[in-house]
């Protein structure tokens, strides 16, 4: 393993240096707002570890051994999720000179209020990427826009669908879901699929799992909400409009799931350790597990060849078909020492068509730009086609989130999540009750 | 009188009760034991498995597939052998430190008098109660003032002065029994003599959980290297194993996790060992009799 | 009223007699003791007061303030604290913080305590227990939760299914909101045990063998040994396990961190997980440090009560002289 690991390092080098040529033969990448004898450090900060943030090293590695060579990248990648935002304020506040950093949607907004990521449009009006906006993905592009101002480029998209165990749709002879599949038609057949194989009085396999999670903030339920027709705050996001039939019916869908039909598992605040749900269906204990695109490539080396399986979208609502999507981007902080540098490499980092299908590759995503979508999924895969359609087609088109305001985090922990949990947990089945409890705690918390 | 025979009956019957005694205490300790061992054994069964023998259910303890290319992988992927040096030189550093500065205040405020004493040592102990959440920010101000910022002084020379140690050593050093100072006293020895060479001798066993203390928790710190050493090269071993993980567990290598944290957990597990041995009965041969 | 102009004059005499005290302390027979004593303290003591003493008199103006961490300090008096009164997670995490400390730290002192016991026998491997019971507080806490919640999981978890076995239909752990609590202490527990096991060991190891000699010599029963030679005797180490414990658990977060992240319905939010939210999560840096100095004036009241108590049955406890 130790040899095929440093094989892939030789061959990916190799490659970036013919990379390298042959993208300054092609265009000069950068807008020169930098000389290029600068010598400087530059600090760069991320979530992705090793491993994953490779894919955007390669890049980082290529700009600077082309345009800076006296440049020394400070990296400070692999700082998990969780840390990582309480981290980048605590160095922030205390006056850190960071460079670039790793922005996500939930995040964008509070950061561009608070003053500490750079506003961005007149970077992106006197040195342009190519193919902005219009090559982008439109709902990523919007989700680091605040008040009309860009904060952050986004570099990827995340829609969320459905993975099906097509061994036990065949075992009960039923059809998995499509499109067009309502949620009254998902809850049916994900009753018809839960069973107690070994019939000793508790289930085996479960209809369906990770939809419903305790503490999972509400992107988990946007879009469920929308397809119901309903909203969770006014335009101006002021207030709570969730006090109406057709967000207590969305919410009601998800209870009911686990105390109604019993066809999902207990409600796991688990998934983000990966030891429950997602094992539960790579074992064959599950059907039809919720789950964003990024599952897919592990997906494939976890079930192996042990089942047949595939992925397709989440169902059609009352209002329409909506699915959630989130992403993530790269900002430069307002305390940066090289904002111009960093802005340099952003740019070349996310709109260099040289190395944009590496990148999607390595890291088994959606890139921003959806010309290279089909990177994202090995054409080997068995799931390939399946998951182009869903996730690059449908995901990417009826995609939605929930308004993330600069009040949304504290609303989130403090609100929605103290609330929901009870539905949760099942220490209240009545969704009216929570979503008129959650209706009025907002409007406390968005008036106060 | 019958007490004679009594006792000697009594010395026998006293040799069973504590073979008995000592058979119920090992089924206790070993019952209580596994509970203990489980997570731990767990995880350096897990260390051996491949990523899908980690999600198999129902899940199986002996690995079905041996991986011990587990352990290469995640040593060479984070560059563990700098994070390794980093994380001695921190940890001997704060150790040895905290074992000075903690064992000198504790003697002061245990055996030394002078006015306000205990005044200023309850203030003292009441410098531990403030939450560090609420220093992070200013102590890190004041990190980038000192120009210590991605600097190993950053997580050692703050750390070298503990009101804990300071308050576990005062409370150890009032138990010896002042015959044994007054003497040396009488010999001539000055303060720092009667410290060095009968105090210190005298409190090995906690000096010895001190040193065992201070050394899991500095090589286990996480929060505050985390804020303020940025850069790869001073990273310390629970930032680099951190880094494994990222935003949502999607695609974290578990089995690579399980490795990391078993040899990262190797040095403190010896030095847990080695810092037993000085857990012997100091004073048994101080020929101090019947002070009780 | 004679009485009180007595115990007025009283209190003048004293006041100038500790001024005497510490003039006589630099000057007459215990000269050197004094200046030793405040040598032996330095080191320590001036390291400390730079490196925390800055740091605390920032957060103690900053309480005073609404910080987003990003633009400068507003200064707003005491309004943090008036909205404390109305913030019903404040309530409802402090309730938290008082039944997780005074659950955890008593069930864990009564196991530590028999366990090192147990532990200070001399049998052959029993350095081989120690160990074991040590290793929880070395194994990595990240790994450890993974491993608990999967301990904790309700359908396919370890607990329910050997309770299962012995036909018990087992509660849902971490995902109900009654039962999360004694889930998170019983890993902390599991966790912090060793800790406490160890100084009590080290006390144990410092009693002089002497002691229990003189009181076989005296005929004591092992119950008696116990209550005159090994409590008193272990009664300062007792007394610091005690005190850190307390101030450990009032501020321990990692477990809830780690394991549950506070829910579910902040069912497991101490005051901690909560004042560490509203600095880094919500950005309320202010009201941050106002919940610290709530959380600071719980625990110094309370170590300040122990202290008291401590002179009654800690040895080597004296008032100043």
């Amino acid at each position: 393993m130790f040899r095929k690991l440093s094989l892939l390092v030789v061959v990916l080098a190799l490659l970036s240096f013919g990379m390298a040529a042959s993208a300054q033969d092609m265009t000069d990448w950068t807008c020169g707002m930098v000389d290029g004898d600068t010598s400087a450090a530059i600090t760069i900060t991320g979530w992705e570890g090793p491993g994953e943030v490779d894919k955007f090293l390669l890049a980082f590695d290529e700009f600077f051994a082309e345009y800076y060579p006296n440049v020394e990248q400070i990296l400070n990648t692999g700082v998990n999720w969780g840390d990582y935002w309480t981290t980048l304020p605590a160095q922030l506040a205390g006056g850190a000179e960071i460079d670039m950093a790793w922005m996500h949607d939930t995040r964008n907004d509070t950061f561009a209020a608070n003053g500490w990521a750079l506003n961005l449009d007149s970077y992106l009006e006197s040195c342009p990427i190519p193919g902005w906006p219009e090559t982008f993905v439109t709902s990523q592009v919007d989700a680091f826009n605040y008040q009309g101002s860009q904060y952050a480029i986004p570099y990827d998209l995340a829609p969320g669908g459905l993975y099906i165990n097509l061994d036990l749709f065949e075992a009960a002879g039923m059809e998995p879901p499509g499109e067009g599949t309502t949620f009254e038609e998902f809850t049916e057949m994900a009753i018809a699929l839960t069973q107690d194989t070994d019939g000793d009085g508790e289930t085996d396999v479960w209809g369906t799992s990770n939809l419903v999670s305790v503490g999972r903030g509400a992107g988990g339920a946007y879009w469920v909400i929308k397809s119901f027709g309903g909203e969770l705050f006014n335009e101006e996001n002021s207030a709570s409009v969730m006090n109406t039939q057709e967000t207590v019916d969305a919410i009601q869908w998800m209870a009911d799931l686990l105390w109604d039909s019993g066809a999902h598992p207990t409600a796991d605040s688990i998934a983000a350790s990966g030891f429950t749900t997602e094992f539960l269906f790579a074992n064959g204990n599950v059907a039809m597990h919720y789950a964003l695109n990024d599952a897919a490539s592990r997906m494939w080396e976890l079930v192996g060849d042990s089942f047949n399986w595939t992925v397709v979208p989440t169902p059609t609502g009352p209002a329409g078909r909506y699915n959630f999507i989130g992403g993530s981007a790269f900002s430069i902080p307002t305390s940066a020492a090289h904002p111009d540098l960093a802005y340099e490499l952003i740019r070349f980092t996310l709109a260099n068509p040289d190395h944009l299908c590496r990148t999607a590759a390595m890291g088994a995503a959606l890139t921003s730009q959806s010309e290279f979508h089909n990177c994202a999924a090995p054409d080997d895969a068995p799931y390939a086609d399946a998951y182009h359609e869903v996730f690059s087609v449908i995901g990417a088109r009826d995609g939605v989130h929930p308004p993330y305001h600069s009040k949304y985090l504290e609303w989130e922990s403090s609100v929605w999540v103290a609330n929901m949990d009870l539905l949760w947990t099942g220490e209240e089945r009545d969704a009216a009750v929570v979503v008129q409890r959650v209706h009025d705690q907002t409007n406390e918390l968005l008036g106060g | 009188m019958a007490s004679a025979s009594a006792n000697t009956g009594g010395r026998i019957g006293q040799k069973q009760t504590k073979i008995l005694m000592d058979i119920l205490v090992y089924v206790v300790l070993s019952v209580v034991g596994i509970i203990f061992i489980m997570p731990f054994a767990w995880m350096v069964a897990n260390s051996f498995k491949d990523i899908r023998g980690i999600y198999q259910y129902p899940p199986t303890f002996i690995p079905e597939v041996w991986r011990f290319e587990n352990y290469t992988e995640a040593w060479t992927l984070t560059h563990f052998d700098l994070g390794f040096l980093n994380s001695a030189i921190v940890a001997a550093a704060v150790v040895l430190g905290q074992l000075f500065t903690a064992s000198l205040a504790g003697y002061s405020f245990a055996r030394l008098r002078y006015p306000g004493r205990d005044k200023i040592f309850l203030l003292y102990i009441s410098l531990m109660m403030v939450p560090f959440t609420v220093l992070l920010i200013p102590l890190y101000v004041q990190m980038r003032a000192f120009g210590w910022v991605s600097t190993l002084q950053a997580v050692i020379i703050p750390f070298l002065f503990t009101p804990w140690g300071t308050f576990m050593m005062r409370q150890f050093m009032v138990t010896i029994p002042r015959e044994l100072e007054d003497a040396a006293r009488i010999d001539g020895c000055g303060f720092f003599r009667t410290y060095w060479l009968i105090i210190l001798p005298l409190t090995k066993p906690a000096l010895a959980t001190l040193a065992i203390f201070t050394f899991v928790n500095t090589w286990n710190s996480f929060q505050w290297p985390l804020i303020v050493l940025g850069k790869p090269k001073v990273k310390t071993l629970p930032l680099l194993l951190a880094s494994f993980q990222n935003q949502s567990g999607m695609r974290t290598p578990w089995h690579l996790i399980m490795a990391a944290a078993t040899f990262v957990v190797i040095p403190v597990l010896i030095a847990f060992i080695v810092g037993q041995k000085y857990y012997v009965r100091g004073i048994v041969t101080t020929g101090i009799k019947g002070g009780g | 009223m004679a009485a009180n102009v007595g115990q007025a004059r009283l209190g003048q005499k004293r006041k100038r007699s500790a001024i005497e005290d510490v003039k006589r302390a630099f000057t007459g027979l215990r000269r050197g003791e004094t200046i030793a004593g405040y040598l032996f303290l330095a080191p320590n003591f001036i390291g400390f007061v730079i490196f925390m003493l800055f740091p605390i008199c920032f957060a103690f103006y900053i309480m005073l303030t609404d910080w987003s961490l990003a633009k400068e300090p507003q200064f707003i008096g005491l309004k943090n604290f008036d909205t404390m009164v109305n913030d019903r997670i404040f309530w409802k995490s402090l309730g938290n913080s008082f039944y997780y400390t005074f659950v955890a730290v008593p069930t864990g002192i009564f196991i530590a305590f028999w366990l090192a016991l147990a532990l200070n026998r001399k049998m052959r491997g029993i350095i081989f227990f120690r160990t074991v019971y040590f290793l929880p507080q070395i194994t990595l806490t990240v790994a450890a939760a993974t491993i608990w919640r999967w301990i904790y999981q309700p359908e396919i978890g370890m607990i329910n299914h050997i309770l299962e076995l012995i036909g018990i239909d087992g509660p849902k752990w971490i995902h109900d909101t009654k039962w999360a609590m004694p889930s998170v202490i019983i890993m902390s527990n599991w966790q912090g045990i060793g800790f406490a096991m160890l100084i009590l060991l080290a006390g144990l190891q410092g009693i002089p063998e002497e002691f229990y000699e003189a009181a076989a010599i005296d005929g004591a029963s092992g119950w008696q040994r116990m209550r005159f030679v090994t409590l008193p005797m272990l009664s300062p180490a007792l007394f610091f396990v005690v005190v850190t414990s307390l101030i450990g658990a009032f501020q321990s977060f990692d477990q809830f961190y780690v394991l549950t992240q506070g829910g579910p319905a902040h069912a497991t939010t101490p005051l901690t997980l909560y004042i560490f939210q509203n600095a880094f999560s919500f950005f309320k840096m202010g009201y941050g440090a106002a919940l610290a100095a709530v959380l600071f004036v719980i625990i110094l009241i309370i170590t300040i009560i122990q202290w008291q108590l401590a002179q009654r049955w800690v040895f080597g406890f004296e008032e100043d002289d």
